[in-house]
Formats: C-alpha cells, sequence, structure tokens
C-alpha cells in the first residue's frame, strides 16, 4: 500500500514537471475529470483494497477519453 | 503484441522516413528525420495548442483549486460541484484526457525505433514493394555530419535548446498564474537544469540521428509556444 501512495506521487510529481515544461515529445492534455485518475487510483484503492481498486482506476483511465464528458466521479 | 506493433506503427514510419529521404539532396537521411518529426508535430499540433491553452488556464486558477481542496475536504458532493462551477466560471474545458497520452507513446516508441532502423543499411528489407528502395542510406547530415555515430556537440546544442523551451514554457504557463510557493519555486528551478542535463547525458552516447530528431522536436515546441504567447 505504502509502494502504490508512493508510486502515485512519484507520478504526479513527474506529471507536474512535464506539463510546466511542455518537455518536447508529447502532447500533455488536462484532466476532463475531478479528481484526476491518479487521486482517483488512491480513493479507489483505499476504499476497494489493491486490485479492484486498481481494476476501477484502469477503466476509469479508458473512460478518460475525447468521447466522455467528464465530471465529477469519485470512486 | 509485438507483430502488431510493428505492422501497425514501427514499419510505416520506418517506410515513411525511407520515402521522404528520396525526395531530399543526395537521399540525406538526416534531412528526412527532420522532416518526419515536423510532419508528426503538425498532426498534433491542434491537440497540442489546445491542450497548452487549457493547462495554462488550470494553473491560473491553481490557487482556488487548492482553496476548494482545503474548505470542502470531508465534503465530496460539494467539492465536486464546487470545482465544476470553478470551471464553468473560467470557460475551462480540458481537451482529450488520459487515452491520447497513452496513444502517443507507443508512437513515440515507434518512432524512436524507426530512427534508430534507418541508420542502419539492413533494416531495408522492411521496405512496403512501393517505397523506391536506395541502394545504400546516406547518414552523412549536410555532407559532414555522420548521424548514425555519437556526437557530443549536437548534443550539448540539444541540451541548450532543451533549456531555452523549458524556460519559454515555464513563463508561458505561469505567466497569469498567482506565484507559486517558494518550494513549488525552488523544485521548478532544479528541474529547469535537471531536464537539459539530462539530455546532454543521454544524447552524448546516442546515436545522432536521435538527438537531430530531439534538436527538431525542442525547436518546433519553440516555434509553437512563440506563437501561443503572441496570440494569448
Amino acid at each position: 500500500m505504502r509502494i502504490v501512495k508512493f508510486l502515485l506521487t512519484a507520478y504526479r510529481r513527474i506529471m507536474n514537471n512535464l506539463r510546466l515544461f511542455q518537455v518536447p515529445g508529447l502532447v500533455y492534455t488536462p484532466c476532463r475529470y475531478y479528481p484526476s485518475c491518479s487521486d482517483y487510483a488512491g480513493l479507489a484503492i483505499e476504499k476497494y483494497g489493491f486490485w479492484r481498486g486498481l481494476t476501477r482506476s484502469l477503466f476509469r483511465t479508458l473512460r478518460c477519453n475525447p468521447l466522455s464528458k467528464g465530471g465529477i466521479d469519485f470512486p | 503484441m509485438s507483430n502488431i506493433f510493428k505492422i501497425i506503427l514501427y514499419a510505416p514510419l520506418f517506410n515513411a522516413l525511407i520515402f521522404l529521404s528520396s525526395f531530399m539532396p543526395n537521399r540525406d537521411l538526416g534531412l528526412a528525420i527532420i522532416a518526419l518529426t515536423v510532419v508528426i508535430r503538425l498532426i498534433f499540433l491542434p491537440l497540442s495548442m489546445k491542450a497548452q491553452r487549457s493547462q495554462k488556464a488550470l494553473n491560473a486558477i491553481g490557487p482556488k483549486i487548492q482553496a476548494i481542496k482545503d474548505k470542502y475536504k470531508n465534503d465530496r458532493t460539494a467539492q465536486g460541484a464546487a470545482m465544476m462551477q470553478l470551471y464553468k466560471d473560467n470557460n475551462i474545458n480540458p481537451v482529450a484526457g488520459c487515452v491520447p497520452i497513452l496513444i502517443q507513446l507507443p508512437i513515440l516508441i515507434a518512432l524512436y525505433q524507426a530512427f534508430i532502423a534507418g541508420l542502419k543499411p539492413e533494416s531495408l528489407s522492411m521496405l512496403y514493394s512501393f517505397v523506391p528502395s536506395p541502394e545504400s542510406l546516406n547518414t552523412l547530415f549536410l555532407g559532414f555530419l555522420n548521424i548514425a555515430g555519437k556526437n557530443p556537440l549536437l548534443a550539448v546544442l540539444a541540451g541548450v535548446l532543451q533549456y531555452f523551451q523549458a524556460k519559454q514554457s515555464m513563463s508561458y504557463m505561469k505567466a497569469s498564474g498567482a506565484g507559486a510557493s517558494p518550494q513549488v519555486a525552488a523544485i521548478n528551478a532544479q528541474m529547469l537544469y535537471f531536464l537539459p542535463i539530462m539530455i546532454i547525458v543521454l544524447g552524448w552516447s546516442l546515436p545522432a540521428g536521435l538527438v537531430l530528431y530531439w534538436i527538431t522536436t525542442t525547436v518546433f515546441s519553440v516555434g509553437e509556444q512563440m506563437y501561443l504567447k503572441r496570440n494569448q
């Protein structure tokens, strides 16, 4: 659990920097949903445990595409 | 899985590279790398500009977002509603979402592989029948720079350009936002130097063709942001 939290924090830090500096090579699209996918993953794993939380986070990430409306979506 | 990747991404990009090189003076592979990079950046340009504008707007209301998070710590519904209202009031409409980022990653990996393959003569067997096969690959960029080998000077140039690009981006992204906390500002300042150094260290031992790609894409970014800044 601690490792997951550490990874999520590290991911958020890296993404923040990539977004701020717009490191070339990728287009960094901002979040459509609230909370963001990484925050969602943290909450989902807290609520449902590791595997179910992870699966739900995965589907949430896939939902976050140009066809979805976005908006509020808590686990 | 790796076969699908090869068929739909890697092989087409490699063929595009060789195809483009046939139009270049002396079949210059370096010029073809630059051309292919520009084409790909142009395809992603509309998405990229929208995303950057949207990100800038989000950064500008960063302190307000934090305030809402703190205020409604225990009431998720209220927190979400306040956040949506804030987005609405500031005309923020985030584009695309996570999936486009996930799609870009394999494209980027395939592009790297295509460039590396383009520098090796034996990969020509991968060419489609309608792409004219060159007798040999010309890896001498502009007639004097061997892009199949290493080139520390080019790596340093890439690092310097990366520094200017990051600096420019930082000022654009924060231009209208409230000042970040001193801690965040310190981390940002560190990253400003860390990134170019990383590029130089990596570029030092990579084939110069890849470094050429990085230089092209960085210059493209600088141009794009100059345009965004002028038209904000």
